[in-house]
């Protein structure tokens, strides 16, 4: 389909993620937004290291809310949230910065930065990260034609479809080479063809090594793999994950 | 402005050129900086000024022999003057005196009394200029005694109380305009300061998402930083050049009269100095106060 590869290579990180540990663990969680009712409750599982898992659940299960868990945007209720082996709630500010560059995350809603050219929104976890020069714009222009949008690495999000756009926020979530990516319904706005593309490309991040964790409620995607599924329904969850 | 929006900066991710907010920043500093730059461009004046007169003043006595009641005419105060000459050339410690030549003085009143005359009638006193110079050093205190005392309507002048009034008054002026200049910084520190929190509260999304990517706050507290840097640099640099359109324009308007009491303001290095330093100041400030800001910002309300 597409003859340009995205070598994924060696991982700059990895401290700590020899398969066998978890990545991720939860316990007795629970989590409100403000003063909100609950809108999860008891959640415990966890997430080995080099695993590939899809979170499940109808709409408004709290699919969403349990990956902001997972990348720090919140903070649990009650329980408790494990990351890399460390309890999220009492890190620093700057500890939790450095766990996040270790997470790559697609978000549902892209959250591209608009006054940017699709390449500079690939680049941001890099120059975030520290990592700017010749390399590093290889490397992002090279996971952009990954994705199949060579031609619009100059073009604002505004200009591009929704589909692209998402394809755009993946190669963003997936440029640093995280150790844990995190990507929530990174099919809702392509058609099968380009979800299974996108899917590959997270089996091959996997293979890699890298976590994975991707909330869809696209069942035909997920029957075409064999991974096993976390799934909850109204804040709880109903099956997997080995708490 | 237009540079800015111009030349995307490629270190900043946020689009804060864009906002009303930072396109008004270089305007203000602009206006910050050429207050700041006349208020220097006077002191520079004043305190060169003072040296000027201070070196030109200070080696020199001037003795002046006033015309007395008791004269007859011209010719007594003639001779008093010649007898003055004298005494002052006898003395150790003085190397020259010389009377000042009467067109000279009416010359020097001129601006004053006007060309046409008036002086005419008028008896001028005369004047002596006194050069120190040779062993042993004079004491002009004493000499002032004796020279009262020799001849009668001799007054020795060392201009020591005017120097020393001059002294104090370029001192209060000097301070008064180091005041200036720091309201000027604090008034530029402010506006930065809301400036920036403006830019946090309308770029809060993006700064979030930064956050998500594993930024941490003094990144975000950079791209603060070098905005208002770029900015203040353009209107540091507006801002002085207008100051020095200002100067140039004085220097045509204030007539040749004037110009004459201020001495002749050649630009020394520490000028130059100046001139580089205050927009490496301004942008420094601006720069400061924006991290600063962004830091304090960010640790109270997440
Ligand atoms: N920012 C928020 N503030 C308050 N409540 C929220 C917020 N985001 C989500 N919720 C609530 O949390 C619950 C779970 O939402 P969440 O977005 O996690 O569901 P989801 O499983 O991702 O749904 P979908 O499949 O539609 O994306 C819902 O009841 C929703 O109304
Ligand atoms: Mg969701």
């Amino acid at each position: 389909m597409n003859a340009v590869r995205f070598s994924v290579g060696a991982r700059t990180h990895g401290g700590g993620v020899e398969p066998g540990n978890d990545i991720v663990r939860f316990r007795n969680v629970g989590m409100r937004y403000d003063v909100g009712p609950e809108v999860l409750r008891d959640v415990s599982f966890r997430i080995a290291a080099g695993s590939f898992h899809f979170l499940t659940g109808p709409s408004g299960a709290g699919k969403s809310s349990l990956l902001r868990l997972m990348y720090l945007a919140n903070a649990p209720s009650r329980g408790e949230v494990h990351v890399f082996g460390r309890e999220t709630v009492r890190l620093p500010r700057r500890e939790i910065a450095a766990v996040r560059r270790r997470i790559g995350v697609v978000f549902q809603d892209f959250r591209l930065l608009e006054r940017l050219s699709a390449r500079a929104n690939v680049a941001l976890p890099l120059r975030i990260a520290g990592d700017r020069g010749s390399a590093a714009d290889e490397r992002v222009i090279e996971l952009i034609r990954w994705v199949g949008l060579g031609e619009f690495a100059d073009v604002l999000p505004a200009q591009l479809s929704g589909g692209q756009r998402q394809r755009i926020a993946i190669a963003r979530a997936l440029i640093t080479r995280p150790d844990l990516v995190l990507a929530d319904e990174p099919t809702a706005s392509v058609d099968d063809r380009v979800g299974m593309r996108i899917l590959h490309l997270l089996e091959e991040m996997h293979r890699s090594g890298t976590t994975i964790v991707v909330a869809t409620h696209n069942r035909g995607l997920i029957s075409r793999f064999n991974h096993p599924q976390i799934r909850i329904e109204d804040g709880t969850l109903v099956e997997g994950g080995a708490p | 402005m237009m540079l800015q929006r111009a030349l995307p900066n490629p270190q900043i991710d946020l689009p804060l050129a864009a906002d009303a907010t930072q396109r008004f920043l270089p305007r203000i500093i602009a206006f910050m900086t050429y207050l700041a730059a006349i208020a220097l461009a006077v002191i520079a004046l004043f305190s060169a000024a003072g040296s000027g007169w201070r070196e030109s003043l200070s080696g020199a006595l001037t003795v002046e022999v006033r015309p007395l009641a008791a004269d007859a005419g011209e010719a007594a105060l003639e001779r008093r003057t010649e007898a003055a000459l004298a005494f002052l050339r006898a003395q150790p410690g003085i190397a020259r005196a010389e009377p000042v030549p009467a067109e000279r003085l009416t010359t020097l009143l001129e601006p004053w009394l006007g060309r046409a005359g008036g002086v005419g009638d008028l008896t001028l006193p005369r004047l002596i200029d006194v050069t120190r110079g040779g062993e042993p050093a004079l004491d002009a205190t004493a000499l002032a005694a004796r020279l009262a005392e020799a001849v009668p309507g001799a007054r020795l002048d060392d201009h020591r109380d005017w120097l020393q009034r001059l002294r104090g008054l370029i001192a209060v002026m000097e301070i008064v305009v180091l005041g200036v200049i720091v309201l000027i910084a604090a008034a530029t520190a402010v506006t930065v300061v809301f400036t920036t929190r403006t830019g946090l509260a309308i770029h809060r999304d993006e700064i979030e998402l930064l956050h998500l990517l594993g930024a941490d706050d003094s990144y975000v507290a950079r791209q603060f930083a070098r905005q208002a840097g770029v900015a203040a640099l353009l209107g540091a640099l507006a801002g002085l050049a207008l100051a020095a359109a200002t100067l140039v324009a004085l220097r045509l308007v204030i007539g040749p009269a004037e110009l004459a009491i201020l001495p002749a303001m050649t630009p020394t290095l520490g000028d130059a100095a100046g001139v580089v330093a205050l927009p490496l100041a301004i942008v420094a400030v601006s720069a400061g106060t924006a991290h600063v800001t962004v830091l304090r910002t960010l640790a109270r309300i997440l």
